[in-house]
């Protein structure tokens, strides 16, 4: 069940898109169309498949457009009648003896049944070609294609057998509607002439001999065979056959096998009999009823029939066709009809006759009445016809939908044959379905039944009093189950409902009920959980106004609840709904739908968003929701129902908070309420147990709202309020804190000012002791709680407070400790700090005390450089990098404090210059000229101007997408900042080049950022920066960003944009010497390391570096110096393939610092793991290749052939006995075996390499290099 | 199955046609309208929002939207996937004061791309007044051969008051939209 409504919600989610796909499609299909002929202009043109290919081409375009088969209609004609031609005179001319015939057509019935498939069958096979000698013909090949049973019948992909059945059925489907006798054209009889009349002719014979068979198939060639039989069956020159099926069929569902074949034989049967009652006469079927009926209803009692849906669904439908058959034909005369012109008989007659039409009208339908009473009287309805309109109610109750649609089409299509008493008592148990006990299954059936009677005018205008609050109880029909609930399928039929309405009656008649379901349509239009209910709403109510023609306010309304503002429900509850309430009739059915169904909904954020939608509407009418809404609501907060006590108190909070917001005085009786309200809740325990949390969050928000609105408490109730939050404020669950946060600022800003000092004081003690608590919660709740402290409460102490904001930064001592939640907390505490006491200045811009200035020196020196130490922490625990949230919150710091203390040396310029108190914009130059005046007075400075610009380049081009976009949006508002201007950037015109003013911001996209942060790599200032971001990009692990930014680094190198090779070598060694000093300022630090030597490694292998001359050597030798510290009993298996890489290239290169690297690399053939042996080995291979000149001519093979037969990675001391030989061969003098080079060595100090002499024994090399 | 396909399905099988009326106020839409639902004509006053009719034509049926002020009628062709198949255009043809006003209306609303498959029928009405601009020349006015290949379009000149020229059209609308659409029924 429930997997069936969400079906059906992520099937209207889809079709969302479908209307406009559909005008895609249509453009698409023009082009694609020449495709699809000019392939099938091949196979005509050849009369068979050359190309299996081609058929799979087709077969996919065509199933695009499967939702949209009547694009391709235009179309059928030209792709059907050719290949059916094919068919037939290739079967014509080949016979159906032979097997090529088969393999022909195979492809071709591919194509065919594909546009079965896309536009359905009935518009297909009008293109079939039908003459009489066909019939034998086809016969004849449905019989070939069924007798060839393949091997390959498992196989995945089609090899066509199955569509060639299909085709062949779907052929005959045509074919035996021939208008002669069928044994005048059955050629076997023309040849021996002795068939009695009695006797079915062969021909016959065999065709209900495969359909037979072919109904005990589970595929499609199931509902063809059952397509075939009744037509054939139902032919004036069959009732033999007819009989004989019939009893067949008989035979087959009175018995009572349990297996599969058998199921399917049954859905096959019915399927078929339902084709024979819908295709055949009343005389033929007549006799068969008693029979057919008898088994029908017996079946549907089986368990067969319980376990399966389709075979109920196929059972309506012939239950419906056997009432039909068997009631007389007539059309209801009673029925309702709606005034539905012609519009060629009006214009033909509208010159005489313009108003006398809806007379005559008038008249018409009375005189029915009065014919169809007469009628009454005389009709006789079959008792069988009870037992079916029985069976079909009970159909409208099943727990499928797909049976339950079919029973209350079967119940319309009754019902029209009936007298209007008797329908009048089908609707009577249609109604009774929508009574208490029955499930929402019965009530979804109950809905489409009424709508289907209403379309087709049986449900007369008169029952519609006892008919409209049914409706209206479904369209707001939600039954909780458990965490969740059911209905939106029973309100979205609902809204069927009046939909059906407004088309099938006259709009004078619609008019009363329109007034009465139009404010039910609204509330769900606006409020219904699901958005398929809440457009079928809306597209209700639009089709209903659009006939009435002038509805109050009705195209203001159609207007605003239009399909695509209904689409986000945050829209149509704040929007939408408020927009609605505004005319007249609205308000109170809106109010009264948040308060009974939303405000208590299972959906939290519903009823968040509920509490929210109620206090937007307060404003209509303020009065009515002090007296009657907030006093619904008070006694709910305290509810056993978490959902509705959650929601009350919310609501409650928002509802004083609009109140306040529109002026209105709450009487003192109301104030005390609510001041009881949180005291009530705690008192009552609802904290503790299931769903504490979500009242604690709820309860801040309570506290918040009537704090803004400063409802007098008393000092008891103050103290227990304030209680509350400090125990939310000590929460783990972060949107508890967050929410008791907001409660705080706006509580001690409306209570705690007032009262006596002491506890002010008291207040701001106690947070900054809890900033040093052992429990982290504890550490993370109070560092917010100081940022929202006001001026009054931070001024006194604003020196310690600051001093313990910027500790709770630094990355803990204790490892246990660390927390990264508490040191973004203590960052964001920080920034609002610093702004409180900014802006709580009591004289802004003119004059400075002494204490002022002491307190922007600390600001400048401790809090940033606080701020820039978080933008450094790079603290991984096992969610990731969590360090990132720190650093995020520390660039909005660093940019909010710049500004700060820009504004004040901006003011302290202008008090130095004149009174002046107003601030006007300075253009660039006369701001600097300023600057040079009192450069000693200037806070913000230029190294501190240097250090936050590149401190956010260096997060601008780091490894996460989410930074990088931080850090260049940040840099963006630095550089173009409305109110101030911050000075000494350097190199600002860089910056907003590679930042434009007008960017339109695509900061996330890597291949849009780097190659512009890259530009800086020319200013030295910001160069290292860059670098050492930069690195954890190229060297990093995600595979895109490390290409895009490795080739926006090479694009830069090669200087893409400059032909000028000094400038390309000048880059070159200005990055080897910003590499040196990131190897030096990041030792050991493999975060920067490992990354770093991947970028050299990358960087050595597209042949950077290389050509520095006198400073290639002098770099090798610094990597290698770097190297061997950092390899040094490193166990990170990435860093030691990257060094050994990195090895590998040093000792390749013709310069004396290759015999360094080569002994070096030689070392770690005795490493202690074994893929670092195997690895090295590799590389000193290559390396020997390479370099022809590190070994003597005479040695080199034996070395190779060493290098290459040892076995590097199995047993260790044969590694080191390897290594030895090796050693020997080439001349190396090998330190004290053992394992020095598993880092346990000893350190030995590292040497300048750049003055080593090349005739130095290789000993002291490798003693020098510490292996 | 909810209602918005239940929509779909509807209009596809009961042969229904979603056809919109518009144009500049003052050029007859509901005259036009209620005439051919063989309603009073005598007594119209502007329309102050938007009427749906339905009227059958052959074996199809017609649901017209009458449509007021131009300016807000995008929510209604757009709303609840009723695609408009058809689109008629009225004109004043007694008023050459605003000619160039439809035409530059008119091109507007062609360029939306939900009406791009909607033939167009433009009615030159008030043609029973005497100096009235023909079909032809409104025609010209309007640079309807200008138009997007692929508009199936036709201008025909009527009078809502005697009823004259409004059969032809909708017949030309009702079969070019069938051909499109239910070309096989």
């Amino acid at each position: 069940m429930e997997a069936i409504e969400e079906t059906a919600v992520t099937m209207n989610q889809e079709e969302d898109e479908l209307e406009s796909k559909e005008t895609v499609l249509q453009k698409y299909f023009l082009q694609e169309w020449n495709t699809v002929k000019s392939l099938l202009d091949d196979i005509v043109s050849k009369s068979r498949v050359s190309n299996p290919s081609s058929v799979h081409r087709i077969r996919s375009i065509l199933d695009k457009y499967q939702e949209q088969g009547q694009l391709l209609e235009p179309y059928l004609e030209t792709i059907v009648s050719p290949l059916m031609n094919i068919i037939r005179s290739r079967t014509i001319e080949l016979g159906v003896a032979s097997n090529e015939i088969l393999e022909i057509i195979k492809p071709i019935c591919i194509i065919v049944y594909t546009l079965v498939t896309v536009c359905g069958y009935k518009s297909v096979i009008k293109f079939f070609p039908h003459q009489v000698s066909d019939l034998e013909l086809a016969v004849s090949l449905l019989e070939k294609c069924h007798h060839t049973n393949s091997v390959t019948s498992l196989r995945q992909e089609s090899t066509g057998e199955m569509e060639a059945k299909c085709v062949t059925l779907l052929w005959l489907y045509i074919l035996v509607l021939v208008p002669f006798d069928i044994s005048t054209v059955d050629t076997s009889i023309a040849n021996n002439d002795d068939l009695t009349e009695f006797e079915l002719s062969p021909l016959v014979l065999r065709i209900i001999g495969f359909c037979k068979d072919y109904l005990s198939t589970a595929g499609p060639m199931r509902t063809m065979a059952g397509l075939v039989l009744s037509r054939l069956l139902t032919r004036p020159d069959m009732p033999k056959a007819f009989t004989s099926f019939v009893e067949w069929t008989h035979a087959v569902m009175s018995s009572v096998t349990e297996d599969l074949l058998h199921h399917l034989q049954l859905l096959g049967v019915v399927e078929a009999l339902a084709a024979i009652f819908k295709a055949g006469s009343r005389n033929l079927l007549l006799d068969a009823i008693p029979v057919v009926w008898n088994d029908t209803s017996m079946l549907y009692k089986s368990s067969d029939a319980a376990r399966s849906p389709l075979l109920r669904k196929y059972l309506m439908k012939l239950t419906q066709r056997i009432g039909l058959t068997s009631l007389p034909h007539r059309l209801p005369t009673w029925r309702y009809m709606g005034r539905v012109a012609k519009l060629n008989v009006s214009l033909n007659t509208s010159n005489k006759i313009d108003q006398s039409n809806l007379s005559v009208n008038d008249n018409n339908s009375n005189s029915n009445e009065m014919l169809d009473r007469e009628e009454d009287e005389e009709m006789d309805v079959p008792e069988i016809v009870e037992e079916i309109i029985e069976m079909l109610l009970s159909g409208l109750r099943d727990m499928d939908t797909v049976v339950r649609w079919s029973a209350a089409k079967g119940i319309g299509r009754i019902s029209a044959h009936l007298t209007s008493s008797l329908s009048q008592e089908v609707l009577l148990s249609v109604l009774e379905l929508f009574s208490p006990g029955e499930g929402d299954g019965s009530w979804h059936g109950g809905c489409l039944a009424l709508a289907e009677l209403a379309r087709r005018g049986l449900l007369l205008p008169a029952s519609l009093p006892k008919v409209v609050p049914v409706i209206l109880k479904a369209l707001h029909y939600d039954v909780r189950r458990g965490p969740h609930s059911v209905g939106s399928h029973v309100r979205d039929a609902a809204a069927y409902v009046c939909w059906a309405f407004g088309r099938a009656y006259y709009h004078t008649d619609m008019r009363s009920i329109l007034e009465e379901f139009a404010p039910h349509l609204l509330t769900v239009a606006c409020y219904d959980r699901e958005v398929n209910c809440r457009r079928a709403a809306a597209a209700a109510f639009q089709e209903n106004v659009g006939r009435q023609g002038n509805y109050p306010y009705g195209i203001d309304i159609v207007n605003t609840a239009d399909y695509f503002s209904l689409s986000s429900r945050v829209n149509s509850y704040l929007h939408v709904a408020d927009s609605i309430a505004q005319y007249e009739g609205y308000l109170f059915p809106f109010v009264d739908d948040l308060l009974d169904r939303k405000i208590c909904h299972w959906d939290k954020s519903l009823r968040e968003l509920a509490a929210k939608a109620l206090a937007i509407l307060v404003k209509y009418d303020p009065q009515y929701f002090v007296s009657t809404v907030m006093e619904k609501l008070i006694p709910c907060t305290l509810s056993s129902d978490l959902c509705m006590r959650h929601g009350a108190t919310l609501a409650t909070g928002e509802l004083v908070l609009a109140l306040h917001q529109c002026s209105f005085a709450l009487p003192s009786d109301k104030q005390k309420s609510l001041a009881g309200v949180v005291p009530a809740i705690e008192k009552a325990r609802l904290y503790r147990g299931k769903g504490g949390e979500i009242m604690r969050a709820a309860v801040s928000r309570f506290i918040e709202c009537i704090s803004i609105s400063e409802v007098v408490l008393s000092e008891k109730i103050k103290r227990s309020l304030l209680d509350t939050l400090n125990e939310n404020l000590r929460h783990p669950n972060s949107q508890i804190q967050n929410a008791a946060v907001n409660g705080l600022k706006h509580f001690i800003r409306a209570y705690l000012h007032a009262s006596d000092n002491k506890a002010t004081i008291d207040v701001t003690e106690k947070y900054l002791n809890m900033l040093t608590d052992a429990n982290v919660a504890v550490r993370r709740g109070s560092a917010l709680a100081i940022g929202v402290l006001p001026y009054e409460l931070l001024a006194s102490k604003w020196r310690n407070v600051l001093l313990k904001l910027c500790g709770s930064c630094k990355i803990e001592e204790n490892p246990e400790d660390r927390d990264a939640e508490a040191r973004v907390n203590a960052v964001k505490g920080l920034t609002l700090v610093c702004e409180t006491l900014i802006n709580g200045r009591k004289d802004t811009a003119t004059s400075f005390v002494e204490d002022d200035f002491s307190l922007f020196i600390l600001i400048k020196n401790e809090v940033m450089m606080s701020l820039f130490k978080a933008l450094d922490d790079y603290s991984v625990d096992n969610r990731g990098d969590v360090g990132s949230w720190v650093r995020e919150a520390a660039l909005d710091g660093l940019e909010k404090c710049t500004y700060m203390l820009c504004k004040i040396d901006k003011s302290v310029c202008l008090s130095g210059r004149s009174d002046e108190n107003e601030i006007e914009p300075i253009t660039h130059l006369s701001t600097d000229s300023v600057h040079k005046n009192n450069q000693e007075l200037h806070l913000f400075d230029k190294n501190l101007a240097t250090n936050l610009v590149g401190g956010i380049c260096k997060q601008a081009v780091e490894k996460m997408d989410k930074l990088r976009e931080a850090a260049a949006n940040a840099l963006y508002r630095i550089l173009y900042n409305q109110t101030i201007y911050i000075p000494y950037i350097p190199f600002r015109e860089k910056l907003e080049e590679i930042i434009p003013k007008e960017a339109d911001a695509q900061w996330a996209v890597p291949s849009y950022s780097y190659p512009r942060f890259i530009q800086l790599f020319q200013y030295g200032c910001y160069s290292r920066d860059i670098l050492s971001g930069l690195v954890t990009s190229v060297g990093g692990l995600q595979d895109s960003l490390k290409r895009v930014s490795l080739s926006a680094l090479l694009d830069y190198l090669e200087g893409v944009e400059s032909e000028d090779i000094n400038r390309i070598t000048s880059r070159i060694n200005m990055l080897s010497v910003d590499i040196l000093w990131v190897l030096q300022q990041y030792k050991k630090c493999d975060r920067v390391i490992v990354p770093t030597l991947k970028t050299i490694e990358i960087l050595f292998s597209k042949k950077i570096f290389f050509n520095m001359e006198a400073h290639t050597p002098a770099f090798f030798a610094a990597v290698l110096d770097s190297l061997s510290f950092e390899l040094k009993g490193s166990k990170d298996f990435s860093k030691l393939y990257a060094g050994i890489s990195i090895l590998g290239y040093i000792a390749s290169v013709q310069e004396p610092i290759n015999k360094r690297a080569f002994s070096q690399l030689l070392n770690f053939l005795g490493h202690r793991y074994p893929k670092i042996r195997k690895a090295s080995a590799e590389q000193l291979y290559l390396v020997l290749l390479e370099n022809g000149n590190l070994v003597a001519e005479d040695k080199i093979d034996k070395a190779l052939e060493i290098i290459s037969e040892t076995c590097w990675d199995s047993d260790i001391d044969l590694a080191k006995h390897q290594r030895l030989n090796l050693n020997q061969i080439i001349g190396v003098e090998v330190g004290p075996l053992g394992n020095n080079s598993d880092g346990t060595s000893r350190k030995t100090s590292s040497k300048n390499s750049t003055d080593l002499d090349e005739n130095a024994s290789y000993s002291s090399l490798v003693e020098s290099s510490g292996f | 199955m909810g209602l918005l396909s239940i929509i779909r399905k509807i209009k596809r099988k009961e042969k229904e046609m979603r056809i919109l009326m518009v144009g500049l106020d003052n050029s007859g839409k509901t005259t036009i309208v209620l005439k051919i639902n063989g309603e009073d004509t005598s007594v119209i006053s502007p329309t102050l929002g938007f009427n749906i009719k339905t009227i059958t034509y052959q074996k199809y049926t017609l649901n017209i939207w009458d449509v007021g002020g131009q300016k807000t009628i995008r929510s209604y062709w757009r709303n609840y996937f009723e695609q408009t198949d058809g689109l008629v255009w009225v004109v004043d043809s007694s008023d050459l004061r605003r000619l160039d006003d439809c035409k530059l209306e008119l091109d507007n609303l062609l360029k939306e791309e939900r009406l791009s498959g909607a033939s167009l029928l433009i009615l030159a009405n008030k043609q029973d007044i005497k100096g009235v601009l023909t079909p032809e020349e409104i025609a010209k006015v309007l640079n309807l051969e200008a138009m997007d290949k692929s508009r199936h379009w036709q201008i025909v000149g009527c009078s809502a008051y005697t009823g004259e020229g409004l059969l032809e059209g909708f017949d030309w609308l009702v079969q070019d939209i069938a051909s499109r659409i239910y070309m096989l029924d």
